[in-house]
């Protein structure tokens, strides 16, 4: 029995990190693999990699985002191959954030986004999300569920925090047309 | 004072919490006397809180979560045997050895008589992986920082101990960033770390003349043999008596790709 004062062990140290950041991961990864069974296996990989490397971790510098930096590589290695043509994006020729984001016709007032978020159901978020190119879902999904900063976001997904603005701006608001799209099929709002 | 064109640019980074000071006082006093981006901002937030909350999944049960992290650790435990660079290389040899010769034993090499089964090319396929995992995830700091190749090649000529000539990738899309020297096979080997697309690339290169890797019937003029390990794949070839390998969490098709484009200087 260690005494009270006494280090934690590594073992000790590290469930307590997995366990704080188990539930996102875990929530990440099923939106990600959109199966509960791989989602598992895919934290399971992610946890034991970051494990694999716990020594090797600088205490103080961001646990969360080095976690989801391994889980979004086991992601890519493990289970995104088979549907790489989802990723042939030309993110290069995407224009800047703001010249984009300043001409957002879409843009709901809050009656009628009300309206829609009244009759569109689960389900409906979720095949909106799975829809998005894989690109923008990763970053909502660590902005939105994992609340990374851009900074963060940036160094996980490896490409400039410009272009973490811009992929997250596009990814909102193709979720935002996709709910509306759903209420409006359904006959619950006009457009 | 903000126009309202501004401010809605500004409105999703404001809510990011991810506002300079400045900007983020602008938009705040802005809001507070306009009510048209006050309901944009509402509607925005609004939506990102509904889509997180069915995106919000409950996780699985305590035990569950206990089980998996559990088990993550104990494979790293059985895995991590091998993964570990503070494991002597001789240990790691002769284990890797009585494991190869149990399945040399059960016939295995007679049904599938490829070069994996080669023990050493087993080791530089395993060990370039777990290099790489250990750089990018430990980013790993560079010996030598640059992206001018015959600098770098420069610092390699003096820190090997021999010359040989490095590979370059010459894909326009892929960046040098510098390298370093590790151990491969037990062997001083070159590392150099390139980017590409985001992601990092580390082609490895080392002397092994007691290796020979087999040249296949193919147009590439040194062939590239590649195999997946620790979930990414591995490329490797041999040129000159110096064996090179390449690693990148990237499909292989891409990766044999580049290894391609390599020319040596």
């Amino acid at each position: 029995m260690p005494e009270p004062w006494e280090p934690r062990s590594k073992q000790a140290e590290f469930e307590a990190v997995a366990l704080e950041h188990f539930n996102t991961l875990y929530s990440t990864a099923l939106r990600l693999t959109r199966n509960a069974s791989e989602a598992q296996d895919l934290v399971q990989e992610t946890l034991l990699k970051a494990y694999r490397f716990f020594d090797r971790f600088e205490p103080g510098t961001n646990v969360k985002a080095w976690l989801f930096t391994i889980l979004r590589n086991t992601y890519i290695n493990t289970y995104r191959k088979t549907v790489r043509q989802h990723e042939q994006i030309d993110f290069d020729r995407i224009e800047p954030f703001y010249a984009d984001s300043a001409n957002d016709a879409d843009w709901l007032d809050q009656e009628s986004l009300e309206n829609v978020l009244h009759h569109v159901v689960q389900d409906d978020v979720k095949r909106a999300l799975d829809a998005l190119p894989e690109a923008y879902r990763l970053v909502v999904l660590l902005a939105d569920m994992a609340d990374l900063s851009y900074k963060d976001i940036a160094a996980i997904v490896g490409c400039p925090e410009g272009t973490v603005m811009s992929r997250l701006f596009r990814g909102r608001r193709l979720l935002r047309k996709s709910l509306q799209e759903f209420a409006r099929k359904g006959g619950y709002v006009k457009g | 004072m903000l126009s309202c064109q501004e401010c809605e640019r500004y409105i999703p980074v404001f809510l990011d919490h991810a506002l300079e000071v400045k900007e983020n006082l602008d938009v705040q006093a802005h809001l507070q006397s306009c009510f048209s981006c006050q309901d944009r901002a509402k509607s925005e937030r609004r939506l990102r809180m509904f889509v997180r909350q069915f995106l919000d999944v409950p996780p699985p049960p305590e035990e569950i979560k206990r089980a998996i992290i559990l088990r993550a650790m104990q494979d790293e435990r059985r895995c991590g045997w091998w993964a570990s660079w503070s494991i002597p290389m001789g240990l790691r040899d002769f284990a890797m050895g009585m494991a190869t010769a149990a399945i040399l034993a059960l016939g295995v090499y007679g049904i599938f008589p490829d070069i994996w089964s080669d023990p050493d090319i087993q080791k530089v396929v395993r060990e370039s992986s777990l290099a790489y995992g250990t750089y990018v995830e430990q980013h790993m700091p560079l010996e030598v920082v640059s992206a001018d190749a015959s600098a770098v090649t420069k610092w390699f000529n003096t820190h090997m101990g021999h010359h040989f000539k490095m590979p370059c990738i010459t894909d326009t899309a892929a960046q040098l960033l510098g390298g370093r020297v590790c151990r491969i096979l037990d062997r001083k080997s070159a590392a150099l770390m390139y980017q590409r697309g985001g992601v990092d690339i580390v082609l490895f290169a080392f002397r092994g003349d007691h290796m020979s890797l087999p040249t296949q019937q193919s147009a590439i003029p040194n062939a590239v043999h590649i195999r997946n390990a620790s979930g990414r794949p591995v490329a490797m070839w041999q040129r000159d008596g110096v064996v090179y390998s390449m690693v990148g969490d990237v499909h292989r098709d891409d990766l044999e790709q580049m290894a391609k484009t390599i020319s040596y200087r």
